[in-house]
């Protein structure tokens, strides 16, 4: 299976304080991948180096065979855990600007699914509420005919009910044959969608598997999750 | 890429940049306005109209200047960061848009002051003068042009517009240095009194080196009545001519040079936005 994300020995220190040990692993095309860990585990700043925004790491990091850098940047479609889109932007504006620099990104499909989503085109963002703001950036991220989703905590700080509405948009908008690598620590949530889970613990990476291989030994992800991190519900 | 950059970077700065505009362009139309209606006299509410006028293009410099280090803030290293370092664009194409937008619009600021300026003192000269001293000025102002000839004036108008060019974009990557150096991790927290810190500081020791240097080293021309004179020390320069000084021009290109590499290097190296 084509390789679509390679790291290599990944190291990432703030000061003293080592946040990423020595991380390797590889990604095929058209998975699903969770990446699994409590907050401040590295899964962020591992992510931030993948996508460019971190550039003072150690190690490789390949993306279809290139370094992270402006060809990377065309194929990675990233949504952050935080708001990332000018206040005084509207909806309209904002898909303008996605459109006016991302030649995979599909118009007609984001005004498409901002009219699903009943988002007010031309109100300011900051006007907006959260949830209209969150559904801004998933649809801005999901309408890129993109080969590597990479989405840092989506499903954090909102309800039961807006979590299956972001990953039923995520599963039914994603490019066919891409993969997604998403970030959480809410695994009860995604476990029924993922292909393979990655599990990060004090910056090394301690679970690379299959669900199916979980599932085969008669566990859950989240049973996984537990064993991995002694955490006892 | 850049032109995308640029226009996206002009629609965010011209919304407000824009309403600095629109104000000064409608006090401009009143004054105008009113003055064709009553030539007889300026009338106070002219006068205030003016005082107002002046005092917001001077302003305006200074307004351009906080809304172009907010910009820059913001939409780099706050969390609109996430998404303009994540464009399919090099950091140094990014870097030059911001830095062209920057210098833009501190150039509209100058020119609008310096023709509101002279709009209005043509139109009130004088009124604003007193009937006296305007005659005095129109008798001795052509005496500073005299015997120089039209290729020279503009050979001279021409590298002061190139030498004031110069030393904004020189205070714009300065300005966008010190906000970067500011949003270093070790800075990061405060960024705002190390960005203010930054500026001071690197002001304090650029104009310290600048004035050292232009006072010791006399490098430009000399504006003669046809042509040009090179000067490279103090012994060629005559008393009571005109002179372009170079010296300040050549470290304000070096300076630049130096902030734009170190702002370039701290951003794509040393930022971590949080």
């Amino acid at each position: 299976m084509e390789t679509l994300l390679k790291v290599k020995n990944l190291q990432k220190s703030y000061g003293d304080h080592a946040v990423l040990k020595g991380v390797s692993y590889e990604i095929p095309r058209g998975k699903i991948i969770g990446l699994l860990g409590p907050n401040g585990c590295g899964k962020t700043s591992m992510i931030k180096s993948i996508v460019g925004l971190i550039n003072d790491y150690k190690g490789s990091i390949l993306i279809n065979g290139q370094n992270p850098g402006v060809e990377s940047k065309k194929i990675i479609a990233y949504l952050p855990e935080k708001s990332f889109l000018a206040p005084w932007m509207t909806p309209k504006s904002a898909i303008n600007y996605m459109a006016d620099f991302y030649k995979n990104f599909d118009k007609e499909k984001a005004i498409h699914m901002a009219e699903t989503f009943q988002l007010p085109m031309k109100q300011k963002i900051k006007t907006m509420s959260k949830g209209q703001q969150e559904k801004l950036q998933l649809l801005l991220v999901m309408s890129r005919k993109a080969d590597l989703y990479i989405l840092d905590e989506p499903l954090g700080g909102v309800d039961l009910v807006s979590r299956e509405f972001i990953l039923d948009t995520i599963m039914k908008n994603h490019a066919e044959n891409s993969t997604i690598l998403l970030s959480t620590h809410l695994i009860y949530d995604i476990e029924k969608v993922l292909d393979r889970v990655m599990m990060i613990k004090d910056g090394l990476l301690v679970v690379n598997t299959d669900v199916e291989k979980i599932t085969n030994d008669g566990k859950t992800v989240e049973d996984l999750f537990r064993e991995v991190f002694r955490y006892v519900g | 890429m850049l032109g995308k950059l640029l226009k996206n970077e002009f629609i965010a700065t011209g919304r407000i940049m824009g309403v600095v505009y629109g104000v000064i362009g409608i006090l401009l139309a009143y004054i105008l306005g009113s003055y064709a209606i009553n030539r007889d006299e300026a009338t106070t509410a002219q006068a205030l109209g003016i005082t107002v006028l002046i005092l917001i293009a001077s302003c305006n410099i200074f307004f351009t200047a906080i809304i172009m280090i907010m910009n820059f803030q913001k939409s780099l290293y706050s969390d609109q960061g996430y998404l303009s370092f994540t464009l399919p664009v090099k950091g140094s194409t990014l870097l030059h848009s911001k830095v062209i937008t920057s210098v833009v619009w501190f150039v509209v600021s100058v020119l609008v002051l310096v023709g509101s300026s002279v709009i209005v003192f043509l139109t009130f000269k004088e009124d604003i003068l007193g009937e006296e001293t305007y005659s005095m000025v129109e008798t001795f102002a052509p005496m500073l042009l005299q015997g120089k000839s039209i290729a020279t004036i503009i050979t001279t108008v021409l590298i002061m517009i190139i030498s004031y060019f110069i030393k904004m974009t020189m205070i714009t990557v300065e300005l966008y240095f010190a906000i970067s150096l500011a949003n270093t991790r070790l800075f990061q927290k405060h960024y705002l009194i190390w960005t203010i810190v930054f500026i001071l500081v690197i002001t304090f020791i650029t104009g310290q080196l600048s004035t050292l240097f232009a006072s010791n080293v006399d490098f430009g021309f000399e504006v003669l009545d046809k042509g040009f004179s090179l000067v490279t020390s103090a012994e060629d320069r005559t008393t009571g001519s005109g002179f372009v000084d170079l010296t300040s021009v050549i470290i304000s290109l070096i300076f630049g040079a130096g902030f734009y590499f170190g702002t370039f290097y701290v951003m794509n190296k040393k930022v971590n936005i949080s």
